[in-house]
């Protein structure tokens, strides 16, 4: 009996040194808020402050010294090219707004439309004499390759989260097959640069489809640059499609790859070296002598692409042909981006001549986006071997002298970098 | 130290709900990267450790009890 009294006043003397517990169930809420905030703190840092990455910057690559490969603009031996103005009608009434976002890029496009359809620049406005040089660094390379082939060493991180997803043949055909309503946009002409900017309509109702593409020629790749948001290489720096393209006084330009997203993957931008680890996603590599090729991770080799003078090089995806013009069976890429979504892309025909698509998307009745398959399709039918699909969704977007040309889905998003035509 | 004893199970607990939603989020985004970062690794070192401090405390004091 004593024993028994002096547990219980051991236990009592116990209860009142730890004092009150809390009870169980305020635990487990105060774990969750807890993970709640940690959640909050990890997003926060890792996807949302803007941060400069610690980069060596290696110039790998130089062009506009008089040593490129140049190439010749279709119809080059008569300068005086005049488009028609009458499209600007048609171009209004096939940009229906009724089942349009409410967005200002509507009003821009609309005027943009109307406006610059008959705009041709001739002037001469040729640089190929001076060292195209957008990288601070200087360079005593020869163009082409630089010199320095040594990049330190990179990790293959292998292709483990990604999956092979398969392709559609019936979604392929159903764009090939379709009949399409073309509308010309813009078209520009000078002694260097050649694009023509149409509308592509699909389908109707909730299967329509509206999509842009760009068909380039340039004689030189120079003239396809790339850009970064606030004109840093950094991690969450990002700035709107449109305002990099003013700001770089783009001709024309669409959203990139999105690079800023992650601190892995291969950046090669303006012929400079950024970063060469490569992980699940494919690369799309754009060469000084004007091809274009897209590879997967285990076929990449990034000493192999500098030595061959890698200009730009991309790491979003996942590539859609073959390099003979054929859709790919399977894309290395996830569920969730094989689904219908606004797309950009960009296409390699032949050296020298490009094509620049976005997809408008998640807009019924405008625009529903299109899956793998039939951006593939979409590239094929514009006569590409190679093409490679880059960020989407909100992403997508097409400038062109400082207006959209596109309508972002959901009123877009900005971005950490653009690929642009300038001169 | 019995305040960090207290406190290194509901570490394990929050740590490892992390992990849970970023595992799921990697499953329909792989390419944001969020069981691959660096941060996801020094997370995953303190998960590991908290985990282990924990367990050890659990099974020290399993055959205390059972004694």
């Amino acid at each position: 009996m004593a024993d028994l009294d002096k547990t219980n006043l051991e236990q009592d003397n116990r209860k009142k040194k730890t004092g009150k517990r809390m009870p169980i169930w305020m635990l487990i809420i105060t774990d969750i808020l807890l993970t709640a905030v940690c959640l909050g703190i990890f997003t926060l840092y890792y996807h949302v402050l803007p941060r400069h990455l610690a980069s060596d910057e290696i110039v790998v690559a130089t062009v506009g010294n008089g040593e490129d490969t140049t190439f010749t603009l279709p119809g080059s031996e008569n300068t005086d090219t005049v488009s028609s103005s009458d499209t600007a009608e048609s171009t209004d009434a096939a940009v229906s707004t009724d089942a349009a976002t409410s967005t200002d890029t509507a009003a821009s496009t609309d005027t943009s439309a109307s406006t610059e359809t008959a705009n041709t620049d001739t002037s001469s406005t040729d640089t190929s004499a001076d060292t195209e040089q957008t990288n601070s660094k200087p360079h005593g390379g020869n163009g082409g390759a630089a010199d320095n082939k040594n990049t330190g060493a990179y990790t293959n991180y292998g292709n483990s989260d990604t999956l092979d997803i398969s392709g559609s043949s019936s979604e392929s055909d159903y764009i090939h097959n379709a009949q399409k309503t073309i509308t010309e946009i813009n078209n520009y002409s000078s002694d260097n640069i050649q694009f023509t900017t149409n509308q592509v309509e699909i389908g109707s109702g909730i299967d329509k489809i509206t999509y842009y593409i760009s068909d380039i020629y340039v004689t030189n790749v120079k003239y396809i640059k790339s850009a970064f948001a606030t004109g840093e290489y950094g991690k969450n720096l990002r700035e709107a499609t449109l305002k990099m393209a003013t700001d770089n006084n783009a001709l024309l330009a669409i959203n990139g790859d999105f690079y800023g997203n992650n601190e892995i993957g291969v950046v090669i931008r303006n012929g400079v070296l950024y970063r060469t680890e490569v992980y699940d996603a494919d690369i799309c590599v754009l060469f000084t002598d004007g091809t274009m090729k897209t590879y997967s991770p285990k076929d990449f080799n990034v000493d192999d692409v500098i030595a061959q003078g890698a200009w730009q090089a991309w790491i979003f995806g996942p590539q859609l042909l073959d390099g003979k013009g054929n859709i790919l069976s399977t894309f290395n890429s996830t569920y969730y981006l094989s689904n219908k979504h606004p797309r950009t892309a960009i296409g390699y025909v032949e050296p020298g001549h490009y094509v620049f698509v976005v997809v408008d998307g998640r807009n019924t009745g405008y625009s529903r986006g299109v899956t793998l398959s039939e951006l593939g399709q979409i590239m094929v039918d514009a006569g590409c071997v190679s093409a490679y699909n880059l960020d989407g969704g909100k992403s997508s977007a097409m400038v062109y002298k400082d207006a959209y040309v596109n309508i972002p889905a959901e009123g877009g998003r900005t971005v950490s970098d653009i690929i642009y035509l300038g001169e | 130290m019995k305040r960090i004893i207290r406190i290194l199970p509901h570490i394990t607990i929050i740590l490892s709900l992390m992990f849970i939603t970023f595992w799921i989020l990697d499953i329909y985004n792989p390419l944001m990267n969020f069981i691959g970062s660096d941060i996801s690794k020094v997370l995953l070192l303190i998960f590991c450790i908290a985990a282990l401090i924990t367990s050890i405390l659990a099974v020290a004091l399993d055959r205390k009890f059972n004694k």
